[in-house]
């Protein structure tokens, strides 16, 4: 049935049949295309922004489950509307806009770091043959658009006017263009196994595989995932993103740029009201991204964890199953996210620096290496990878039975007369 | 592909309205930091730009290395000089009317090397058709061509590529068009897995055919289209049909075993840039490199801290 027929029985029809139909936008009539964009435009926002308002509710209900306490609890059972009340306070708040700031460059940035933040989403692959954009360079888009984001914090962070907030934006853009280097890099690897940029493929080539490409053709379940295809090095490499991709969404360990406790709020610390919820929103928008971005490149996208061909269980179609599975590996990484949050201490600038340069960029590098020597020859990764396993799981033994070391020797501190308090040659 | 032209040509617009706005923001802003982000508009429309050109890798390239790096490098080094907004810009001085010659004389250079300089492959190629039997009802000498994109843009002859899986086949032929002749076209993809290299090129179920229309130059054409073709390698072929009988296949290339296409399909930038990488480009790609290395310990040199004697 052709848009046409369809539009003959009317307009909702119609409506329909192209919301269920992606690949009609090039055929339409402009008045069509222009509704069909306003349309998906509207229903991803709306999602992205129940979604982020819903996840600042469950980040307060994990920090206080872990902290002994029981969170939010006045507004509606349990505590369930939290978010709503935190939305509408944020709305209502009065718009303040400091007297030394770049009036127009303020007013600015909130949108440019939603924007970055919310354009990902269009090429995440949700279900079976399904995203709300397809590309043929999916991920190389998300990394672009997402860099629109450091953009975005340096203008906040210019515009502010005060210092504390251009330090926090300096040294939050600086982290995160720094961690880029790990992210692309393990991506990198990982696009050598899969050989497109498109992320609807990048899902589906999961389907089917073994590790160190032994086996092409076996349905494996969760075992031809990713980050089984060359063990250990695509685990490394998972490990090596995830945590790259905290530090790019500013979560803590990594939160030095808008900790309370270090520049009072970083970027943001101007900004109040609505301004500040876009900020809060799309730093969540963010942390889903780098979690689906995990989850299609390492644990199978919308692909089941078992059996091999999606549609064949209880659930009502196949669009629905991947779309559940979908969702639930990248909550499982955002609410790992959150319970790192209030495990972790934050690490110190410095530190952070050094971890990225100096230990995840060769770590990453070593990864891309390795598979890319078990893409070329599966037998020299195979044993590559058996010795690098053997060489793990000896340092994994070796500090399990490592004898602690020997306490420091106590510093004999002086004790303490009556004359120090006034040393010979000064006053009383 | 046959998009909403109106929609295309407004934002076409848009985007080049927003690229010259931002570029005249950031030569004309009294405040360089405005200056700064203005370029940032001008980086995202030009991507835009490339959208339309159907060079995928380059909009995603264009923003992750110009907007994530250089665009973030330039602002690092304008926010942190010292007073920067008390530098006094050099361009509150109007201009002389030597510098408008100049640039008046510049961009006619400019446009004349574009417009004269560049062969425009704007009008596609005629090919006379090969043959594939002879005894035909229908005596036709055809000639036969493909486009892409929206019907307007040729097929590069030295290496066909069709970007988007959408092709339009042409025939026309020399005789009047009879009352209810049609042409038929075929396409056969290459299949690269099947061992009996005489059957590997398998035809595509879909034949659409279309009505001929005459021409003024009293002959008749037809043209069809092929829409969301996957990759691979393409051959087609036309014949004519009345209501008493059928031409002969007229192909339009090669014949025969062999992988050798009339057109191929790819979507996307990617591959092709890839293997032009790693084939005819590779030495300039290492150079680039070596040179990339070089700044790159340059500025790990000049970014160290000093060792005190």
């Amino acid at each position: 049935m052709t848009t046409l027929a369809a539009a003959e029985q009317g307009f909702l029809e119609a409506l329909w049949h192209y919301l269920t139909h992606w690949n009609l936008l090039p055929t339409a009539p402009w008045i069509f295309a222009l509704l069909l964009i306003f349309v998906v435009c509207f229903i991803i926002v709306n999602f992205i922004a129940v979604y982020a308002g819903v996840n600042t509710l469950l980040e307060r209900k994990i920090a206080a489950h872990m902290q002994a306490r029981v969170g939010p609890f006045q507004v509606g059972p349990h505590g369930s509307l939290q978010w709503l009340a935190d939305a509408l306070k944020l709305m209502v708040k009065e718009d303040v806009i400091p007297k030394d700031t770049d009036a127009f460059l303020f007013r600015l940035a909130p949108y440019v770091v939603f924007g970055g933040s919310f354009a990902a989403w269009v090429a995440l692959p949700f279900s079976v043959d399904w995203s709300p954009a397809v590309m043929n360079v999916g991920i190389l888009y998300i990394l672009a658009v997402s860099s629109a984001v450091v953009i975005g914090i340096l203008m906040a962070g210019w515009s502010s006017g005060s210092k504390w907030a251009l330090f926090g934006a300096m040294r939050s853009a600086a982290q995160i263009v720094s961690y880029e280097v790990p992210v692309g890099i393990t991506l990198l690897g990982m696009l050598l196994i899969y050989g497109t940029l498109d992320m609807q493929a990048i899902s589906r080539a999961q389907e089917t595989g073994g590790c160190y490409g032994f086996a092409p053709d076996w349905h494996g379940g969760i075992f031809s995932w990713g980050i089984f295809r060359h063990p250990p090095f695509t685990i490394f490499a998972f490990l090596i993103y995830y945590t790259a991709g905290l530090a790019e969404t500013n979560r803590t360990p990594f939160d030095i740029p808008e900790a309370e406790s270090e520049l009072v709020a970083g970027y943001h610390t101007e900004y109040s009201g609505m301004r500040f919820s876009f900020f809060f929103l799309a730093e969540y928008a963010n942390m889903f991204v780098v979690a689906a971005i995990a989850t299609t490149f390492f644990l199978g996208g919308w692909l089941p964890p078992f059996g091999h061909l999606v549609g064949r269980t209880f659930l009502v179609s196949p669009f629905i199953e991947g779309l559940f599975w979908f969702m639930a590996k990248s909550f499982a990484l955002v609410i790992f996210m959150m319970w790192l949050r209030w495990t972790l201490p934050r690490y110190r600038v410095d530190q952070l620096m050094d971890l990225c340069w100096k230990r995840l960029t060769p770590l990453a590098f070593l990864t891309l290496f390795a598979i890319g020597v078990g893409e070329y020859s599966r037998w020299a990764g195979l044993w590559l990878g058996i010795a690098s396993g053997l060489g793990v799981l000896a340092l994994v033994v070796r500090e399990i039975f490592a004898t602690p070391p020997e306490p420091l020797e106590s510093v004999h501190l002086p004790t303490l007369k009556a004359s120090d308090a006034h040393p010979p040659g000064t006053t009383a | 592909m046959p998009v909403s032209e109106l929609l295309l040509n407004f934002f076409f617009y848009a985007f080049a309205a927003a690229a010259l706005g931002g570029g005249a923001a950031v030569a004309l802003s009294r405040n360089i930091v405005r200056s700064a982000f203005a370029l940032l508009t001008v980086l995202f429309a030009v991507a835009a730009l490339y959208a339309f050109a159907r060079a995928d890798f380059l909009v995603a390239a264009q923003i992750l290395i110009y907007v994530g790096g250089i665009l973030v490098l330039i602002i690092f080094a304008i926010m942190l000089t010292h007073k920067i907004t008390d530098v006094k810009v050099s361009n509150e001085s109007s201009p002389g009317p030597a510098s408008i010659v100049a640039c008046a004389c510049l961009f006619v250079l400019l446009v004349a090397a574009f417009v004269y300089g560049h062969h425009w492959d704007l009008a596609p190629k005629l090919r006379p058709g090969v043959f594939l039997a002879t005894g035909a009802r229908l005596d036709m000498a055809a000639e036969l061509w493909m486009t892409q994109g929206d019907g307007k843009v040729g097929i590069s002859e030295k290496n066909p590529t069709v970007l988007d899986g959408f092709v339009r086949l042409h025939a026309s032929i020399r005789v009047p068009a009879t009352r209810h002749a049609l042409a038929r076209f075929g396409v056969s993809k290459y299949d690269a897995k099947e061992k009996d290299p005489a059957r590997a090129w398998k035809e595509l179920p879909e034949r659409k055919f279309a009505y001929l229309a005459s021409t003024p130059q009293g002959g008749a054409m037809a043209s069809a289209d092929f829409e969301k073709l996957d990759e691979g390698k393409y051959r087609w072929r036309v014949r004519m049909e009345d209501e008493e009988g059928e031409s002969p296949w007229v192909a339009f290339g090669a014949l025969g075993a062999g992988d050798e296409a009339d057109f191929v399909v790819e979507k996307g930038l990617t591959r092709a840039l890839g293997r032009a990488f790693m084939g005819p480009y590779l030495l300039a790609f290492e150079v680039v490199s070596v040179l990339l290395l070089a700044a790159l310990v340059g500025a790990a040199y000049l970014a160290r801290k000093e060792v005190k004697e």
